[in-house]
């Protein structure tokens, strides 16, 4: 009488050479147990290979009903400077890194010779929220939206603005900026959510702003 | 000069599909055809692996639904490290487990439900998905998630043993029970047990 591998043994077996230890010649002798252990390489098989189900067609409606009142209106874009009050919290370490980081793209707006002023960031880790809010700190923040603001309105006022490749490619050098004067902000506060909704406000404008860049720079090298 | 993607209106990259990267950011400045972009390029997988994970169609709906509006919610949390379906993916098996946690450990045992209505040939059947579903279902609910977070989801004994909290040595013994339950579900004929038989 032959003594057979458990199933739960032979299911081991799957898991690769290193399992197979003394089994792996009762395995190659007994041909019922080989039987068996083809087949559960076979399920292992389809287990892997089982495709995708449909989710529900009405899981999207129901996941936009829950997240608020609709994604409709979680898809207006939101005002940054408007953010701020509803967040008092981080609202005061916001505003020093904005006037310290985001400054950068003001000065490069206004003062594209001069170089960023980076190290500001780097040279003050330990910003206390609770030490900042002076008038300067807070002025320089608002000029540094009101900055954003314009150069945001600029893109909105449509692709002819950009029509000369110059022009774009120059302000895509000040987007450039805020993008670096953001990640340098970000270091100090990786998990601020302002700074990180602004980063990538600012990454897309910067992408639609390239892909403007190429079709003008594509059809003028048609046209020539 | 190289040839640079321009950026088409939600969703494609010159005809291309667009990366998670480029969706993600539109989304998180509050596009909703953003939203809904990244939803349909991966709700089916999250879907599949919740339902599999809770099998159960209701409770699989409700859990998949949670995951979607969580993760929109933590979008802001997501800092890239990983790609968005990965992160996705991990989101949802968290989501499923903490359910299955709340509900409160069932008894390991198999479900009550009718048995899978199996074809008669052995061989046939088990590559039969359907009935494959139906299998799993029955599975203990132990069984079922070590069985499907390895053998269909494709998750190491590692991740699985830091996602439910046990041992790998744990993991990779119910998985070997799960196996061997699930050839007993598809194939109960045969007489073998865990146990071994002597023929």
């Amino acid at each position: 009488m032959v003594e057979h591998l458990s199933r739960e043994r032979i299911a081991a077996l799957l898991d690769g050479p290193d399992e197979l230890g003394p089994d792996r010649a009762h395995l190659e002798d007994c041909e019922a147990c080989t039987h068996e252990y083809e087949q559960m390489v076979r399920v292992r098989m389809a287990l892997s290979a089982m495709p995708e189900l449909e989710p529900p067609a009405d899981e999207w409606d129901r996941v936009s009903e829950r997240l608020g009142a609709g994604v409709d209106r979680i898809g207006q874009r939101r005002s940054f400077p408007a953010r701020l009050p509803m967040r008092p919290l981080w609202a005061a370490a916001v505003v020093v890194l904005f006037a310290a980081g985001l400054g950068v793209g003001r000065q490069m707006a206004s003062t594209d010779d001069e170089p960023p002023a980076r190290t500001a960031i780097l040279e003050s880790p330990g910003v206390d929220a609770r030490a900042v809010g002076s008038s300067d700190a807070t002025e320089a923040y608002l000029r540094t939206v009101a900055e954003i603001e314009r150069l945001r309105g600029e893109g909105a006022s449509g692709s002819e603005a950009w029509s000369d490749p110059s022009a774009a490619t120059e302000r895509l050098m000040k987007l450039d900026a805020l993008i670096e004067a953001s990640r340098e902000a970000l270091r100090t506060a990786p998990t601020d959510p302002a700074l990180n909704d602004f980063l990538f406000d600012v990454v897309d404008e910067r992408a639609s702003l390239a892909g403007q860049l190429n079709r003008s720079l594509r059809y003028t090298s048609v046209e020539y | 000069m190289s040839k640079v993607q321009t950026v088409g209106e939600h969703g494609r990259l010159d005809g291309s599909p667009v990366t998670d990267a480029r969706l993600l950011a539109a989304a998180r400045a509050g596009d909703a055809r953003a939203m809904e972009s990244l939803y349909r390029e991966h709700s089916g997988r999250v879907y599949s692996v919740v339902r599999r994970l809770v099998g159960d169609d209701h409770l699989a709906e409700d859990v998949s639904q949670d995951a979607w509006v969580r993760a929109f919610e933590k979008l802001g949390s997501f800092r890239g490290e990983a790609a968005f379906g990965t992160w996705m993916h991990r989101l949802a098996v968290n989501t499923a487990l903490n359910r299955l946690r709340r509900q409160g450990r069932r008894p390991d045992v198999e479900s009550a439900a009718e048995p899978p209505a199996v074809p008669p040939e052995p061989d046939d059947r088990i590559l039969n998905q359907r009935v494959l579903g139906q299998a799993l279902d029955r599975l203990p609910e132990g069984y079922r998630k070590v069985l499907v977070m390895h053998d269909v989801e494709g998750m190491t004994h590692e991740e699985i043993a830091e996602q439910l909290g046990v041992a790998i040595g744990t993991s990779k013994s119910q998985l070997h029970k799960a196996r061997a339950r699930m050839r007993d579900l598809l194939s109960p004929r045969e007489g073998r047990n865990e146990a071994g038989y002597h023929g």
